[in-house]
């Protein structure tokens, strides 16, 4: 004696296996959409900002107006150690290469 | 339903093989021209990145001359407009030459640009020190002035003198220099500084002979 089915219980077995086949496909779905924008991008970091300005060296300001009184020539020349060390240097300073790559 | 399901599994598949095409274009593999110029192109952004803050650090630089310049006391305002002139020009054709290497396309043209930072302009090597003297004779004559106020002895006075001479010949010679004399006018640097160091050493030897000329015999004279 063939068992008879009942055709409500199928119904409800293909519909939980349609629900399958829509959930894998929305997964695979999200995976080619993530895939594409990360094609463009979308998902990376923010650069971090960059100084380009990290490579001056700036150069010291000197006080030119000192006060200038009977008790302070001893100090002004001595000031001038600091005069004749900046002279030699500025005479002596091997500027970076700008035209190596490094 | 099998054709339902049929038609979702293509969907599927599809949607992996385009997945996986985007990456393959990613890293696809590039011919050798292809990678050269990719290079290239590269090199040049570097390039122009470092020459930019080169061309940024000298007008830095320059615009600290022109404070030094303006605070200088002992050479003329002719001096200073015509000095200051000098460094504001310079200013200008930097600004213009980084907007111009930003805009270069060829290597060629880049790299004689980046040339022009060092070899047209010579910011470090006739700028740099003709402020650093100009600055270093400004003070020594500020010294030297103060200091003969403060004797009549002929030969303190004398030293003074001599030391007065030697910072203004400083000044006037670099005042005349060119970058386009570099690196002929080096030597004149070079000797202008030579006199400010000999300067620097009469002043001191005349302050040696003021505080001897106010010391009891009996005490040994104090170096400064």
């Amino acid at each position: 004696m063939e068992e008879e089915t009942n055709p409500n219980e199928e119904v409800v077995v293909k519909k939980s296996q349609n629900w399958l086949w829509i959930l894998g496909t929305i997964v695979a779905i999200g995976v080619l959409v993530y895939f594409i924008l990360s094609g463009f991008g979308m998902f990376k970091a923010p650069a971090p900002a960059t100084n380009t300005n990290n490579n001056q060296s700036e150069q010291p300001v000197v006080n030119n107006t000192p006060t200038v009184t009977d008790e302070n020539i001893d100090n002004l020349l001595n000031q001038l150690d600091v005069e004749e060390s900046q002279a030699n240097t500025a005479l002596n300073d091997t500027p970076i290469d700008v035209l190596s790559d490094n | 339903m099998i054709n339902k399901n049929l038609f979702i599994s293509i969907l599927i598949t599809a949607g992996l093989v385009v997945a996986t095409g985007i990456f393959a274009a990613e890293t696809q593999t590039q011919t050798p021209a292809q990678k050269a110029a990719a290079a290239q192109a590269a090199l040049m952004v570097k390039q122009k990145e470092k020459a930019g803050q080169e061309i940024d650090r000298r007008i830095t630089f320059l615009n600290n001359a022109i404070e030094k310049i303006n605070a200088a006391k002992k050479i003329t305002t002719e001096q200073k407009t015509a000095l200051v002139s000098q460094v504001q020009a310079e200013i200008a054709a930097l600004q213009q030459l980084k907007v111009k290497i930003n805009a270069d396309t060829d290597k060629a043209t880049l790299l004689a640009d980046r040339k022009a930072i060092v070899q047209q302009y010579r910011i470090f090597a006739v700028f740099e020190p003709r402020i650093a003297i100009i600055s270093y004779a400004d003070k020594i004559l500020n010294i030297a002035d103060l200091m003969d106020t403060q004797t009549t002895n002929a030969d303190i006075k004398a030293k003074i003198a001599d030391a007065k001479t030697k910072a203004q010949k400083a000044i006037t010679d670099v005042l005349a220099l060119t970058p386009e004399g570099y690196p002929g006018n080096k030597t004149i640097l070079q000797a202008s500084k030579a006199l400010l160091t000999e300067a620097r050493k009469e002043l001191i030897d005349a302050r040696l002979l003021m505080k001897q000329a106010v010391t009891p015999p009996s005490t040994p004279a104090t170096n400064p």
